[in-house]
């Protein structure tokens, strides 16, 4: 439920600022960076970046928007795209003519904005971007499986890696201050009369550099909240002006003293985090956390209610709802809706191992309540021995509002999760939820994830010899005849070979990435990573406590289990359909070959508890875990998830028929989910086989999409049964789940009639969007999902009546 | 060996047949032919087969597979019909339906079989407090395959409860009683010839196997449920002679009060039978809390709904 407190009116307003603008293009800090580095040729890049970020920070636009309590911005306009000129100019430059019409995720750009992206951008970081190296030192073997969608790999390449956690408990607790003269100690500890210390000397003064930015920044919004408070005849406004200015004369520069205070400065470097590097997924990580000391001395000293407190966080999640993800056309289909996947987290346990919940858990649960947003992404940990069932009843009626949100996250398996990205234990107890469904720990990790592999190429492979049959190219390998195959262990062999091949391919294709990644350093992120100044080295560069190497996203997973337990089942247990038949019908499409289709169709089905396909889930999917989890890398062992964003669409355009029974060309299935209409046996059944894949091993996350029926939830009791199957998704060992509540027969009007549904947000994949923003392929796979109506009231109680 | 039964369905996490997530395991059968009743596919013990007219393309893929050419297509009715003395409910046109618009209703399954179904779900059970309902049709008719499947649930730990028309022999109902945690036990009216009316049957046997219960000395939960059903059972004196009737009972836990629903006319028409109560509209949700004050100020402990 929404609040129907007084500030409502408030967040309502700002609310509307938010769902009513359109996405636009901002270049103002692409300009001022390109100015800067015009600039800066001779210094080194380290240097060069602080010193962008700092020349951004001093004149960038700024404004403080009607009503705004909390305020920034990482542009100048509020539902702005902020391109990144150093990471991906060249993406704006091939698309600026259509990037306004396309059909995922649209951004406007103005006529002047073009003659400017021609006349400066373009003409400095011609040939300079990140995008422009990895395009010409892919190998044409990595660059054939990208374009045929076997891989999927340029999403880290077209923006920042993001996927990281500042430690927002330790910037609130030192200042920028306190932050400075720490990397002014450490760098008094080197010596520049000694080889090699140069470059750490270097590195710090670009810290320090990029510190001052900051504090440059929070006095403009000083001088600026000052400026308007003269002018202000409104007296209510007047004075909330003048506390945003003297919340600025203590912070960024000082540790923040009050809950209002540590709220804006961690907006404030969150904001600022995009001027240096625009990505996906930086995190606000346990907010309940960190900021539950400020609230709490705040109560205690009679500074603050309850409700003026929810109204600084609704605020803030109003802040957190404006800024859209650039990026290109073909990562826009891979990741569909504007989302910029800032997790924000409560719940979990702390560094006792004890339950960590407090009030402000629940007020940040009921901030995405209030206000019904797309952004941020809110997660749960939820630790089943220890948080309380008041938390577990605040999430279901989160759930019930349909807004998507929270996600729901078994704590124990997150934290199994990041102890197997090699974090100890006790610090483990301390992870967060991280973007999409991604494990991080504030402070301490680097590494993302960098590549999709599409799971229903290699059973393809298997079955064709290596052939890609969209594009006849020969993309596997040759695993033999198939026809030739006598037993089921023969044909999962010739699987998990070519599992190893598609690996190895991402493995080299990494390599050369973490190279030309090494050329984009991040000296302002880098502050919030306490190792990297200990070490006086980026955040790129293996400068944080710890590191992992990419990780790779596994898609069209319900895809690859049916089609080989299917395989099983008709070719070698009840030989009802020869291997030869079967590759001919799968060739055709199944046209003509009725009889193929309907026993593929009628095999069993991963998602109903079922032991074949279960078996076969458990075996390839554990395989692919430790097959990617053993991997070396520069920065460390690759690891794995199962997390497609929106990825089975695009990579479903390029796969024929399988034996699952999917036709060719269309829509893989997303995630962990089972796929749409073949989950026969209700919720319980799913979860059961979801349960099967190792969560654990898939360190980068698992993802689970749920569909309920509004009757589920109308009645108290509905709210009781989501409580008792979200504590036994935990007993199992489900990593995740997410759940969209709303009736299909309204997905399907909002599809038809976009304006009158503007609002309609929607649980897409690890993230939520607004429904009518989606392109038509992603609303159908979301509508045709199946829902569960297990216990819908429809269903009255069975016996004779 | 195990003993076999005669299945409808299985269902789970369903939430209106006892406390908790439950794994309901619809039983084929009932001595009872109810007007009212929403799943006549489960009244035969033998299999039933329907058509889904919606689906079907008239392929009659169906007809041509049936290896006992027990189905045929009525050109005059414009409907399928089965020669049941021919029919071995093999259920091959169901299987063989490319559009999925033929359903076959009821298969065997021993105890054994069903029990790992059932225990398939027994976290969802420790979460919720739920566990399993036999349900039909009318369960107690297969007393023997229910007692050993419920005894084995109750020894692994797993919640029972049986739903029951009441209309099977006492010792019946005796060999199932000392595995049942929760006995739902239907009543549909007081006056024996309505019941004989709307049922088939009278209520004498019934009501004497109620009172029978009651004094059985087991350590059930009894609850007694009478579907209200406009036309049929719903005056307020009925009510009231059910309230004077569970004042009797010495262990009834409570009454429940099942809002009659039409949510079982599509299955009519697939199995092409008529519904008496074509014209029934549910209940007002006013009515049936009127209904729920009469019994409680009878001193009655009543709710609305399973």
């Amino acid at each position: 439920m929404k609040s129907n407190a007084n500030y409502m009116e408030r967040i309502q307003k700002l609310r509307d600022r938010v769902v009513n603008a359109t996405p636009t293009m901002d270049i103002e800090n692409a300009l001022i960076l390109t100015q800067s580095f015009r600039q800066t040729e001779a210094l080194p890049r380290e240097m060069r970046k602080a010193r962008a970020f700092k020349d951004v920070c001093a004149q960038k636009s700024i404004t403080i928007w009607d009503h705004e309590l909390i305020v920034g911005c990482s542009g100048k306009i509020a539902r702005g795209g902020v391109l990144c000129a150093d990471v991906c100019w060249s993406v704006l430059d091939k698309e600026l003519d259509t990037i306004s019409t396309r059909p995922y995720d649209p951004f406007y750009i103005s006529e002047a904005d073009k003659k400017l992206f021609r006349q400066v951008i373009k003409p400095y970081w011609l040939g300079r971007s990140n995008f422009e190296k990895w395009e010409a030192q892919a190998p044409r073997d990595i660059v054939d499986l990208k374009e045929n969608a076997v891989i999927y790999i340029d999403r880290k390449a077209v923006r920042g890696p993001g996927e990281l956690t500042p430690d927002y408990k330790e910037l609130l607790a030192e200042g920028m201050n306190g932050i400075i003269a720490y990397i002014e100690k450490k760098r008094a500890e080197y010596d520049l009369a000694k080889p090699n210390h140069y470059p750490k000397i270097a590195y710090l003064d670009a810290m320090k550099t990029a510190a001052e930015g900051l504090l440059i920044l929070g006095e403009r919004y000083r001088e600026k909240a000052l400026e308007m408070a003269e002018t202000e005849t409104d007296d209510t406004r007047k004075q909330e002006l003048l506390d945003i200015a003297k919340v600025f004369s203590r912070i960024p520069a000082r540790p923040a003293t009050t809950f209002h205070e540590a709220l804006q400065f961690v907006y404030l470097y969150h904001s600022s985090i995009f001027m240096e590097q625009n990505a996906a997924s930086y995190n606000l990580g346990r907010i309940d956390q960190y900021l539950y000391p400020y609230y709490k001395a705040d109560l205690a000293a009679g500074r603050i209610t309850p409700e003026k407190a929810q109204e600084l966080l609704d605020c803030t999640w109003i802040k957190l709802a404006e800024p859209c993800l650039f990026q290109d056309e073909i990562t826009a289909e891979y990741a569909n809706g504007y989302t910029m996947f800032q997790n924000v987290c409560a719940g979990g346990i702390d560094a006792n191992g004890q339950d960590a919940v407090n009030d402000l858990s629940y007020m940040v649960i009921q901030a995405s309540m209030d206000t019904m947003l797309y952004q941020p992404s809110l997660s749960v940990r939820y630790n089943l021995s220890k948080n309380p069932d008041a938390f577990l009843k605040k999430c279901a009626e989160c759930i019930n509002t349909g807004n998507g949100f929270p996600a729901f996250h078994n704590d124990e398996v997150g934290i199994r999760m990041v102890q197997n990205k090699g974090v100890p234990l006790h610090e483990a107890y301390d992870w967060n939820p991280c973007g999409c469904v991604e494990t991080n720990v504030a402070g301490k990790i680097r590494g993302y994830v960098s590549a999709d592999v599409n799971l229903a190429s290699l059973v393809e492979f298997v079955l064709f010899r290596g052939v890609h049959r969209k594009s006849g190219k020969m993309l596997g390998i040759d695993t033999g005849d198939p026809t030739q195959f006598k037993t089921y262990a023969e044909f999962a062999g010739a699987v998990k070979q070519q599992i190893d091949h598609i690996i190895n391919k991402v493995v080299q294709a990494n390599n050369i990435l973490d190279e030309i990644w090494d050329d984009r350093p991040v000296p302002f992120i880098s502050l919030s990573f306490r190792n990297c100044i200990d070490t006086a080295t980026d955040y790129t560069h293996g400068g944080t406590k710890y590191d992992c190497g990419n990780g790779i996203i596994y898609d069209g997973v319900a895809d690859f289990i049916n089609s080989i337990s299917a395989v099983k089942e008709l070719v070698f247990d009840t030989k009802d359909v020869s291997m030869e038949r079967l590759i001919q019908a799968l060739a055709a499409d199944f046209v003509s070959y009725d009889d193929v289709w309907a026993r593929c169709l009628a095999a069993e089905k991963y998602g109903n508890d079922l032991e074949g396909p279960d078996a076969v889930a458990a075996d390839m999917m554990t395989y692919l875990a430790v097959q990617t989890n053993t991997k070396d890398s520069k920065y460390g062992k690759l690891m794995s998830g199962i997390l497609p964003v929106t990825a089975h669409v695009p990579l479903g355009k390029t796969i024929g028929a399988l034996p699952s029974g999917r036709r060719a060309w269309t829509t893989l299935t997303d995630g962990l989910s089972p796929t749409g209409g073949t989950d026969v046996n209700g919720a319980s059944a799913v979860l059961k086989s979801v349960a099967k894949i190792p969560h654990d091993l898939y360190a980068s996350g698992t993802l689970l999409n749920m569909k309920l029926s509004p009757e589920l939830m109308k009645k108290e009791r509905g709210m009781v049964h989501l409580m008792s199957l979200l504590k036994t998704a935990c007993s199992l060992g489900v990593f995740h789940a997410q759940f969209n509540v709303v009736d299909k027969e309204v997905l399907i009007k909002a599809q038809k009639e976009p304006e009158k549904y503007r609002d309609l947000l929607i649980r897409v994949a690890g993230y939520t969007a607004y429904f009518v923003e989606l392109c038509p392929e992603v609303q159908d796979e979301i509508i045709h999902r199946t829902i569960q109506e297990t216990f819908t009231p429809e269903k009255t109680a069975a016996g004779c009546c | 060996m195990p003993i076999s039964g005669r299945i409808l369905r299985i269902e789970k996490l369903s939430s209106f047949d006892g406390d908790g997530l439950r794994t309901v395991v619809f039983l084929k059968g009932c001595p009872l032919a109810c007007q009212w009743c929403s799943t006549p596919e489960s009244q035969r013990s033998g299999t039933d087969f329907g058509v889904d007219r919606s689906k079907c393309t008239g392929c009659f893929t169906c007809v041509e597979t049936c290896p006992e050419t027990a189905l045929a297509w009525d050109m005059k009715a414009e409907q399928f019909i089965i020669d049941r003395s021919l029919c071995t409910d093999c259920r091959t046109c169901a299987a063989a339906c490319p559009q999925k618009a033929r359903q076959a209703w009821g298969y065997t399954a021993d105890t054994n079989e069903i029990f790992r179904e059932v225990e398939k779900d027994s976290l969802f059970y420790f979460h919720s407090g739920g566990g399993v309902t036999l349900s039909g049709g009318e369960p107690l008719l297969q007393h023997r395959f229910c007692a050993e499947l419920l005894e084995k649930c109750l020894t692994h730990g797993i919640n029972t409860a049986v739903e029951t028309c009441g209309h099977v022999p006492w010792e019946n109902m005796a060999a199932v009683l000392p595995f049942i945690d929760t006995l739902f036990f239907d009543v549909k009216h007081l006056d024996t010839t309505i019941h004989r009316q709307f049922t088939s049957v009278g209520n004498e046997h019934i009501l004497d196997n109620l009172a029978r219960v009651d004094g059985a000395g087991h350590a059930l939960s009894l609850v007694v449920r009478m579907p209200v059903v406009p036309g049929c059972n719903d005056t307020e004196d009925n009510i009231r002679a059910l309230g004077t009737l569970c004042k009797t009972l010495e262990n009834l836990h409570e009454i429940q009060l099942l809002p009659y629903h039409r949510l079982g006319i599509e299955t009519y028409r697939r199995l092409n039978v008529s519904y008496a109560l074509e014209h029934t509209q549910a209940p007002e949700e006013t009515f049936m809390a009127h209904c729920r004050t009469i019994l409680e100020q009878m001193g009655l402990q009543a709710k609305v709904g399973g």
